[in-house]
């Protein structure tokens, strides 16, 4: 042994310097993915709750803002409506201009781009910026919702974190949507909604590791804020007894209208922004001035509820507290505020503004039907604008199931859910065929940035293992056969000299893809029948490992990484272990590729 | 190099060499986020800090923001600007919490919303709040009031019932019994006597001793056709406070309605000694002493057989001069084919010794007689049947209140000449009890005369 070794000793010193130079690598290659999966779900804990506290302390900075600059009873003719909205405006404007540019728009395309561009980077700066603005501009009356700037928010603080805890660039990427869920979770104090619109919007997948963080961080948001808000719904409506089915139609109606005025809604926005960011970069500047003083206009002259989020307002319309032409005019000015705030640069999200249009549209609908139709329009005008505010989300947003759950758990009230399905379904399918681009994808768009867009995915048809295979015309021998007994059956099968390779049945309903090469290498030992092993099994003298085990529904992509070992992979049946649906080779992939 | 394998001694040396380093690295990765650890912690628990600070400042804000606007919107309200109130109580409402304030805001805006009639409105406020409460009493009187108004019989019923069975703050026995005194007006409202007579008589029966509350049953059953009902309550008002004037003026009242003129002679002239209100006027003094005079003089002029014979006679004699002489004054005037059949009537039943008083007194059939003829003339001679001679002041109204009130009396038919036909004249059973006398009607039907 030490003869052996010492003739071995030369080549020791580079070996041992290789592995000694390896061994920090390998070591750390090995250590960082454990750590990281340690890491990983107690970050998320961390992350949701600081998020949940930043989007407390930021919806409380809004309250006091909206207090001290609207003052505590906003009513028409109040000059300050007109004048606090435009000073604010110079000063977002300036501020945006100069010290914070990545703060415009509402956060989730920002959020997007950071997790498909920057690898999930959002600086301090960026969140520090979002969360002022945001408040100033939000409490000063900007018709801007403070969800969105929330999710950015949270996804800032998950990317601050992350970076500093120093973990790898994926674990990066996937950490922004952790913290912008936490961040949505906490503004809407509901998690499931929060949780789909990430999935839905945001990441575009449902892998379990993602979930499982998500779900964490935005379970930990909401129990920080809902320490401090409670566990109350945030509108609450009777429960609804759909007495008669035909009022389901009402609600189709409500849906058809809804995607309507979602159309209205994204082409004011997709006309408007880019005109306004055409402008020079000094008109850019005074335009957050001229929103604030024409949003201020509409207020001064008899409507204040649309400037701000509009919570207070919602919550009128939904106790029937508005007259029919009032909820129609809170509608349409609504869109025009929120186009004029947010197309102006000025920070802020849509989604408030979309529940609100939505849920004063749903008001109208059900005031007049119920007066159209007083026999099977039982509903109250609340459940109305209820599901108003998820055809908005639906149609506007393209969030269809996140629209239901949000409207489930805004209200508490799981007896609406047929109308809301229904409604969102009618409007989202009415909405996408009328305007098939999302608005998000429009204003990526708009922003010369090229973001995968989440619905496009989810229209993508996945090619799987089933629309490529074909039938197995390779030879097939048995493992348990002897090794002279195959030789002799390949030669005298005519057919296997063509074949790409040659199927061995190996026992456990294992299988082997052999090339010819290496099956003429191993029989070329076995010259004659009575050579010592040729009796032996087939499958003795083959490597050990085998196929992979892939059935036909797996997606077409997962095959190519085994091409690179077997020169064809055979599909297995799930029914029965052991049988084949057919082969697949690289070629094949290829061709099927190509063909689509 | 698959299958290689170093030597021992080579692999223990690697081994020792990259230990140290791997060992080494470990410890700075676990101390390091040890540290990420607790500076999150420590982040987390700081940001807590302020944001706890910033909440519960606003709220404390928010608080003294909504106590401002209640208190604006209470006083908005009792100066009667209900659409101020209304504008008040929202923003109040808008910054209130949940808890006791908020509900109190809430009951005032729907009351605000009522006020300045936002029906529609203030209904959906109160189904809201009785939602969230349905056995609140105050609640369900809220809504059994807009339905009133509404003219919505049965949820005003409904809710009023459950206003009753409903829990109160404060003295809830006392608001259980105004609620049902409400309730009780309404039934009357509706034409819902007998209800509303039950409704009464369990307020009554759950009440203390209590004059006023006795007197607002007793005005109740009144207006409701209840009078002798009515009575018995003024009666009892009047008993637990006997030197209170108004149960005595309004049971005297009741009882000369009733037609019991004794006890409304007695009941009227107690109330005449005791010492009046210092609002009562004038007028009412007077109205009460000619009352009581009424239920003086109506006792002498009462012709019933209920009382001697001598009694009767004399009364009869006394009251067939008054309406004879009704009756000539009023053929002055208006000589009619009735009248003068009256008169003939009159003219045959005193001939001789007919009207004497010693005839009357052995002649019961002609005490009857004379006492229809006395009834038929004061009946006759009155509007409607005899719009001409005016109404009957004195001693004729008084006959005309007792001929109105009558029961048939078994006369044998009056024995008129049969030169003298008055086809068109209604027979005195008609006259006593049918449609002609709308009072004897309203009063007979509730106390079963």
């Amino acid at each position: 042994m030490a003869s052996s070794s010492a003739s071995s000793i030369p080549a020791e010193p580079i070996q041992k310097q290789t592995i000694a130079g390896a061994a920090p690598a390998a070591q750390s290659e090995v250590t960082a993915p454990a750590r990281e999966e340690r890491l990983f779900l107690l970050l998320s804990i961390f992350i949701g709750i600081i998020s949940g506290l930043l989007v407390v302390s930021f919806r409380m900075a809004i309250e006091w803002l909206t207090v001290l600059l609207q003052g505590s009873a906003p009513a028409p003719h109040q000059a300050r409506l007109i004048v606090v909205p435009t000073l604010v405006g110079v000063a977002v404007g300036i501020l945006t201009r100069y010290f914070f540019p990545a703060v415009r728009g509402s956060g989730v395309n920002q959020t997007k781009a950071a997790l498909y561009i920057h690898n999930g980077y959002i600086s301090i700066r960026t969140m520090t910026g979002k969360f002022l603005l945001s408040a100033l501009g939000i409490g000063a009356g900007f018709s801007l919702g403070p969800e969105d700037p929330s999710l950015q928010i949270g996804a800032g603080v998950a990317s601050y974190i992350s970076r500093k805890v120093g973990l790898s660039r994926e674990r990066l990427r996937i950490f922004a949507p952790v913290g912008a869920a936490a961040g949505l979770a906490a503004a809407f104090n509901a998690p499931i909604s929060a949780i789909l619109f990430v999935i839905e919007e945001v990441i575009g997948q449902w892998t379990a590791g993602v979930l499982g963080s998500v779900v964490l961080a935005a379970v930990s948001a909401v129990v920080v804020a809902r320490w401090f808000w409670g566990a109350e719904p945030m509108f609450r409506i009777p429960a609804v007894t759909l007495r008669d089915p035909r009022e389901l139609l009402a609600y189709a109606i409500l849906g058809v209208v809804g995607g309507a005025f979602s159309l209205l809604f994204s082409k004011s926005l997709g006309y408007l922004r880019p005109l306004l960011r055409s402008q020079p970069a000094w008109s850019q500047m005074l335009q957050p001035a001229a929103a604030g003083f024409l949003v201020g206009c509409i207020g001064y002259f008899g409507l204040p509820q649309i400037m701000g989020a509009g919570y207070g307002a919602m919550d009128q319309a939904m106790h029937a507290q508005f007259a029919f032409k009032v909820l129609i005019l809170l509608a349409l000015f609504k869109i025009i505020a929120t186009t004029l705030s947010f197309s102006s640069g000025s920070p802020g999200g849509v989604f408030a503004p979309t529940l609100f249009v939505g849920a004063m549209l749903g008001a109208a609908v059900g005031s007049f039907e119920r007066l159209i139709f007083p026999h099977f329009v039982t509903g109250s005008i609340g459940s109305y604008a209820l599901v108003g505010m998820g055809v908005l989300f639906a149609a506007f947003l393209r969030a269809p199931l996140t629209s239901v759950f949000m409207v489930l758990e805004v209200s508490g009230n799981y007896s609406i859910i047929l109308p809301v399905i229904l409604a969102n379904t009618i409007a989202y399918l009415f909405a996408r065929s009328l305007e098939p681009i999302p608005i998000f994808e429009l204003f990526t768009h708009q922003d010369g940035l090229y973001l995968p867009s989440m619905e496009e995915q989810r229209e993508e048809s996945t090619l799987h293992f089933e629309d490529a295979l074909l039938p197995i015309t390779s030879p097939i021998l048995q493992g348990n056969q002897s090794i002279w007994s195959a030789k002799t059956a390949l030669q005298q099968d005519e057919a296997a000299a063509g074949a790409a390779a040659i199927l061995i049945q190996c026992p456990d309903a294992q299988w082997y893809a052999a090339r010819h090469s290496e099956l003429a290498e191993l029989f070329a030992m076995f010259e004659k029948q009575d050579d010592p092993g040729a009796s032996d099994t087939l499958e003795s003298i083959l490597p050990p490992e085998r196929t992979p085990l892939i059935f036909p529904d797996q997606p077409l992509s997962a095959a190519l990484p085994y091409f690179r070992r077997w020169p064809i992979v055979p599909i297995s049946n799930r029914a029965t272990r052991g049988a084949l649906e057919g082969v697949l080779s690289l070629e094949d992939v290829l061709k099927r590729y190509q063909r689509q | 190099m698959r299958g290689h394998t170093f030597p021992r001694q080579v692999r223990t040396e690697v081994m020792q060499q990259t230990l140290p380093y791997a060992a080494t690295s470990r410890r700075g990765l676990i101390l390091h986020d040890s540290l990420a650890f607790l500076a999150l912690l420590g982040a987390s628990v700081a940001l807590f800090g302020v944001t706890l600070f910033l909440f519960n400042s606003f709220q404390a804000h928010r608080a003294d923001l909504a106590q401002r606007w209640s208190a604006r919107g209470r006083m908005e309200l009792s100066r009667n600007q209900p659409e101020q109130a209304v504008s008040a109580l929202r923003t109040a409402l808008s910054y209130g919490s949940e808890g006791t304030d908020e509900r109190a805001n809430q009951l005032l805006l729907a009351q605000a919303l009522d006020a300045a009639g936002h029906t529609d409105e203030a209904t959906n406020y109160f189904l809201n709040l009785h939602d969230a409460t349905p056995g609140d009493g105050s609640i369900n009187l809220q809504l059994a009031r807009l339905a009133r108004r509404k003219d919505d019989e049965a949820e005003a019923d409904n809710y009023y019932r459950a206003a009753i069975y409903g829990s109160w703050e404060g003295d809830a026995v006392i608001r259980r019994r105004q609620t049902r005194l409400e309730l009780a007006d309404y039934l009357i409202q509706q034409h819902q006597l007998a209800e509303a007579r039950n409704e009464l008589f369990t307020v009554a029966g759950n009440a203390p001793a209590d004059v006023q509350l006795d007197l607002d049953i007793a005005r109740k059953l009144e207006t409701a056709g209840f009078v002798q009902d009515a009575l018995t309550f003024y009666q009892k008002a009047a008993t637990a406070d006997p030197h209170a004037r108004l149960p005595l003026e309004l049971a005297g009242t009741a009882a000369y309605n009733l037609g019991d003129y004794a006890e409304a002679e007695r009941l009227l002239n107690h109330a005449l000694v005791e010492r009046p209100a210092p609002n009562h006027t004038a007028e009412q003094q007077q109205h009460l002493e000619a009352l009581a005079e009424n239920a003086r003089r109506i006792q002498q002029l009462n012709l019933t057989r209920d009382q001697p014979a001598v009694e009767r006679a004399d009364h009869i004699l006394n009251a067939s001069k008054i309406a004879q002489a009704r009756l000539q004054s009023c053929l002055k005037t208006n000589p009619s084919s009735t009248l003068t059949s009256l008169n003939a009537r009159w003219t045959a039943a005193t001939a001789g010794t007919a009207g004497d008083r010693r005839t009357l007194l052995e002649n019961a059939a002609a005490q009857d007689t004379w006492t229809n003829l006395v009834y038929t003339t004061e009946q006759d001679t009155a509007p409607p049947l005899n719009p001409v001679c005016g109404q009957p002041t004195g001693d004729d109204a008084l006959l005309l209140r007792l001929a109105d009130a009558a029961q048939p009396v078994s006369a044998p038919a009056p024995q008129v000449p049969a030169a003298i036909p008055d086809a068109n004249r209604p027979s005195l059973v008609r006259r006593i009890f049918g449609a002609g006398s709308k009072t004897a009607t309203k009063e007979q039907t509730p106390n079963g005369k």
